[in-house]
């Protein structure tokens, strides 16, 4: 296994701080990426992000990371996006009615249920065990164990399987399921914030950095 | 998949040192902050407030280096409380670490910073913390009262929620200053009149000393409870307390 080498997008969200602090609690010390070519060394990228869909796409256009970071996922090498992070992965979000990186299927839309928006709290995940990533991502966690989630924008659950093919675990609430954890090929990402989701999230987090460039 | 009921332990916080009164007065010290947080962060706490308590007194911000330390070996949700004073203040608590910021004394002097922190952060950054100390003079029979339930204010407690909550709250936690550091209770009352007149999450404070007391939080329609002395004296741990819960029904996080 080749060394590796684990990059944090910084372009201002503002769990960037939090990401960084869960990785070096992994004792890895993260690179803080803000232009295109710091990218060419890394083994792994996690893309943070909090704010609006709008926010976040603008900061990665205007300094050209949007295209850099199609680059990065064609290129094999294992990505995660975090909250807005990994809802901006999908085609749109209809939060700033926003065109995505497009990286994976989906779309995201607000919360319509009658509950309390944000979804704010601990919550536990529904997994797709015949995921093809299953068995990495979940790797010493257990069926039961919750994640901290705060959003009020999400990748809704298709009624039709064949367009929910990346969703490796959900969740519901108010009556509307969600995409809690994604994963295709070497792009994953999770609606949790899994910087602060305590044990749980460190270890999604380090399976994460245990994959391996395709 | 249901949420989950929270439970969040308040550490109170003099100098880096985390202490617990009774009343709001006659502080005792309990242990280092950052050492203190980490243990419960490790150990159940499904969040974790922070309040400086001296810090509104004294006219100075929040402890931002303290809060750093914190949140290097804390990985659950933080909330910082004492000493905001504006949007500048509630900016740097989120940058050294914290998830959300609480307001008490400042919200009714500058009502105009729920919004500025709530359009920049979002809704749920804002914790609105009320220190009510029960009043048969006002209509609902709680007086709201700032400087750590030092002074009375000329609000009603309700029509402080109804004028307040609106601005950009994502969330209200609510102490009984009658009720505080006694461990006779949650005041049950005051949660249920709070929960039937918003929709945003309720945190219970002040009062608990035992597991059932938190049950019947809950059962009131609390969110979440932050407990303080019950944890901090060692005698429940977030594990058992959490375990008794379960037990009863309610549904709390217990992997961890």
């Amino acid at each position: 296994m080749s060394a590796k080498t684990i990059g944090i997008l910084d372009y201002g969200a503002g769990n960037f701080g939090s990401v960084k602090r869960a990785l070096e609690a992994l004792s890895v010390t993260p690179e803080g990426v803000t232009q295109s070519h710091q990218l060419d060394s890394l083994s792994h990228l996690v893309f943070p992000g909090v704010g609006s869909a709008a926010q976040a796409m603008n900061a990665l256009r205007s300094t050209g990371l949007d295209m850099a970071l199609k680059d990065f996922v064609r290129s094999g090498r294992p990505i995660l996006g975090i909250c807005v992070g990994m809802q901006i992965l999908g085609r749109y979000s209809a939060e700033g009615d926003t065109e995505c990186l497009g990286l994976l299927p989906f779309e995201v839309h607000k919360f319509t249920c009658s509950e309390p928006v944000p979804h704010m709290g601990w919550n536990s995940l529904s997994w797709q065990k015949s995921h093809s990533a299953y068995s990495s991502a979940a790797k010493t966690l257990s069926d039961e164990a919750n994640f901290y989630f705060v959003h009020s924008f999400a990748a809704f659950m298709k009624s039709d399987i064949a367009g929910s093919t990346h969703v490796l675990a959900s969740c519901s609430y108010g009556g509307q399921e969600f995409a809690a954890l994604v994963a295709e090929r070497n792009v994953w990402g999770a609606q949790c914030h899994i910087e602060k989701s305590g044990r749980a999230g460190f270890a999604f987090l380090k399976n994460f950095l245990d994959t391996e460039r395709l | 998949m249901t949420l989950k009921k929270r439970i969040i332990p308040c550490l109170d916080i003099k100098q880096g040192r985390v202490t617990k009164g009774v009343e709001f007065k006659n502080n005792v010290d309990v242990g280092d902050a950052v050492e203190l947080s980490a243990f419960y962060s490790a150990n159940g706490a499904d969040e974790i407030v922070i309040y400086d308590i001296a810090a509104s007194a004294e006219g100075r911000p929040p402890d931002f280096a303290n809060i750093s330390r914190i949140a290097a070996k804390s990985f659950v949700p933080i909330c910082i409380g004492g000493g905001i004073r504006d949007f500048h203040d509630a900016a740097q608590c989120i940058s050294s670490g914290a998830e959300k910021v609480s307001l008490n004394s400042i919200a009714p002097k500058k009502p105009e910073l729920i919004g500025e922190i709530a359009s920049h952060f979002g809704v749920q950054a804002v914790v609105l913390s009320l220190d009510v100390l029960k009043d048969s003079t006002c209509a609902s029979g709680y007086r709201l009262f700032v400087q750590g339930g030092r002074k009375a204010t000329d609000w009603d407690m309700m029509d402080w929620l109804a004028f307040a909550v609106p601005c950009g709250v994502g969330e209200i936690c609510i102490n009984s200053i009658d009720q505080d550091g006694k461990r006779s209770g949650y005041d049950l009352q005051l949660l249920k009149l709070i929960k039937a007149s918003v929709s945003v999450p309720v945190i219970a404070s002040g009062g608990a000393g035992s597991i059932a007391h938190v049950a019947d939080a809950f059962a009131a329609g609390a969110d979440a409870a932050l407990v303080a002395s019950i944890v901090h004296s060692g005698e429940v741990t977030l594990h058992s307390m959490k375990s008794k819960l379960a037990e009863q029904g309610i549904s709390v996080r217990l992997d961890w």
